[in-house]
């Protein structure tokens, strides 16, 4: 008797079957390329993110248990906040810099307004620490963590031991992180052919292929680097971006490239949350008076307004609306 | 002729003697020839001094013997900690027997370890080994009180890292030995490192850059084993 190809078939379809479960934890189109992020590292799991994403919704993470990492990411504002322009922390304290908007994070190979960050498991270790933010330890997190009945068991299915370490912690929330996949804009829908422009959008797109796209770099809308934005420094906040953290002068005053994907839901904009609309933050770069010459774009009023356009056309409402981010009532936690 | 087959009798045992299977490294360190105390005063030039935090990694542990490998370790990591007597002493298991002259190892964490995420056990970031407001493992921390120093509470700390953008610190430190002994003592010579900073300038450096470098550099020096008698 011959099994062979009975259990060739059978293996295809084991094999399929295995491919679609984990297309479904992440389903990113193939014109993003292969992410950055290195998942045999971290391989994701259902009950790993469900994990994650009761960690990254739990205030317990902050010394006082008021403030979870959902505080100044919120779903509905593409994991920013809205109301404040610098992040808001525990005792009311106010950090220096605007909560960046969270997606596309496999692709990211850096962190934080001044690239500080080299590895997503590691960036929220930030957040857990500041005292302006979180004002809390990895340490207390875990302590705290293991005595949760609840965390105990969320922990024993996501790793198989409900033994609770900083690593697994930590994994645990990248793995939720990476799920925050932003790819069905109509931008995408475009790419796609499922839908096409209007002229007035056709021609916003031209406008940006033309003057934004060498630094907001298609199809994630940044190209990863430091640059000047031209704006004079906050007296107060004195930040110098990317300075800080390689201490060589030709980086002062450079701040990472944020994705313009959801911009139209994820203001204020710039590092300091400066700019509460869209329309400033393209005159701020159309003002001749303000930049430098190499930043320096040129517009006709029409052609601002078709560039605007173009960005609403990068709002993605099934991924700011998707209900498998959202607050994991199932567990009732606390 | 006796004579010769007694040298080689006289060899061959003492070569069977000295290899191990089985190799114990253990860290000191020795102030003023005696063991540290951590929060205990000690004097170094007349000034009182008091350690209350050193721990540090050590990581690729490797044995050699003319200077060809015979043992070594990979990604293993140790994270020796005063307060943790327990940590001050690892063993090195072969299966084969090994005779060594020199042993190395990493004072700290490698660049290709740091670029691939957080790890669990020595490297957990709960150690209190990572830094948190960017990104990488502390390989060296050191902190105390000198009576010289000016500053409130007249305190120093050394959190010693980096391994971007070119401030990689994490030293080799290559250590001969003369007895090829079950036991390894390795003295860490405090005293001398504290000689070789100038405390008033410079009490508290925690980020990578320059200083960092230096340290770590002065620190891999002050490495030393001690003789069995």
């Amino acid at each position: 008797m011959n099994n062979k190809p009975l259990f060739f078939i059978v293996l295809c379809i084991v094999l399929f079957s295995f491919k679609r479960s984990k297309d479904k934890l992440i389903n990113a189109p193939k014109y993003f390329g292969s992410p950055v992020y290195n998942f045999k590292e971290n391989p994701l799991s259902k009950e790993k993110i469900l994990l994650g994403r009761a960690l990254f919704h739990d205030p317990l993470l902050s010394d006082d248990k008021t403030i979870s990492c959902t505080s100044c990411h919120s779903q509905y504002n593409a994991f920013t906040h809205t109301d404040h322009n610098l992040s808001h922390g525990i005792h009311d304290s106010i950090g220096k810099r605007n909560s960046p908007a969270l997606m596309n994070l496999a692709w990211q190979n850096s962190f934080m307004w001044d690239g500080s960050i080299h590895y997503l498991d590691v960036q929220s270790l930030g957040p857990i620490s500041s005292k302006s933010e979180m004002g809390s330890s990895i340490d207390t997190v875990v302590q705290r963590l293991s005595k949760s009945h609840i965390y105990r068991s969320l922990f024993k299915k996501a790793y198989g031991s409900n033994e609770v370490t900083g690593e697994k912690t930590l994994k645990a929330i990248t793995a939720f992180m990476l799920t925050f996949v932003s790819a069905n804009s109509k931008y995408d829908k475009v790419k796609r052919n499922e839908t096409s422009y209007t002229k007035q959008e056709e021609n916003g797109y031209f406008i940006f292929q033309k003057n934004c796209n060498s630094c907001h770099a298609e199809p994630l809308f940044t190209n990863h680097g430091f640059e000047t934005n031209g704006l004079p420094i906050d007296s107060n906040l004195k930040d110098l971006g990317r300075m800080t953290v390689t201490k060589n002068t030709i980086d002062s005053l450079k701040f990472k490239t944020p994705t313009l994907r959801n911009i139209e839901f994820s203001y204020p904009y710039m590092h300091d949350g400066r700019f509460d609309k869209l329309s400033e933050v393209i005159n701020h770069y159309t003002s001749e008076s303000k930049l430098n010459k190499s930043l320096n774009i040129v517009l006709t009023e029409k052609e601002s307004v078709d560039l605007l356009s173009f960005l609403l056309c990068l709002s993605d409402k099934e991924f700011l609306f998707n209900k498998k981010f959202d607050y994991p009532r199932e567990l009732l936690l606390n | 002729m006796k004579r010769i087959i007694f040298y080689i009798l006289f060899l061959t045992a003492n070569l069977n003697l000295n290899a191990q299977n089985e190799v114990l490294i253990s860290f000191n360190s020795l102030i003023n020839n005696d063991s540290l105390v951590l929060d205990k005063y000690f004097l170094l030039d007349d000034q009182k001094v008091q350690i209350s935090k050193l721990k540090f990694y050590i990581s690729n542990v490797a044995f050699f013997l003319k200077e060809k490998s015979v043992y070594s370790e990979k990604n293993r990591f140790h994270l020796i900690d005063f307060e943790k007597k327990k940590s001050l002493e690892i063993v090195f298991k072969s299966k084969r027997k090994f005779t060594f002259d020199k042993v190395s190892f990493v004072l700290g964490i490698d660049s290709n370890t740091n670029h691939s995420g957080v790890k669990g056990g020595a490297l957990d970031p709960t150690k209190g080994m990572y830094w948190a407001w960017q990104s990488g493992y502390i390989n060296f921390k050191i902190e105390g009180q000198s009576e010289s120093l000016n500053n409130n509470k007249h305190e120093f700390a050394f959190h010693l890292g980096g391994f971007l953008n070119g401030n990689n610190c994490a030293e080799k430190v290559q250590l001969f030995i003369e007895d090829n002994d079950k036991t390894i003592n390795i003295n860490l010579n405090l005293s001398e490192f504290l000689k070789s900073i100038n405390l008033k300038k410079d009490y508290k450096i925690m980020s990578p850059g320059e200083e960092a470098i230096y340290l770590s550099k002065e620190l891999s020096k002050r490495f030393t084993i001690i003789e069995n008698e």
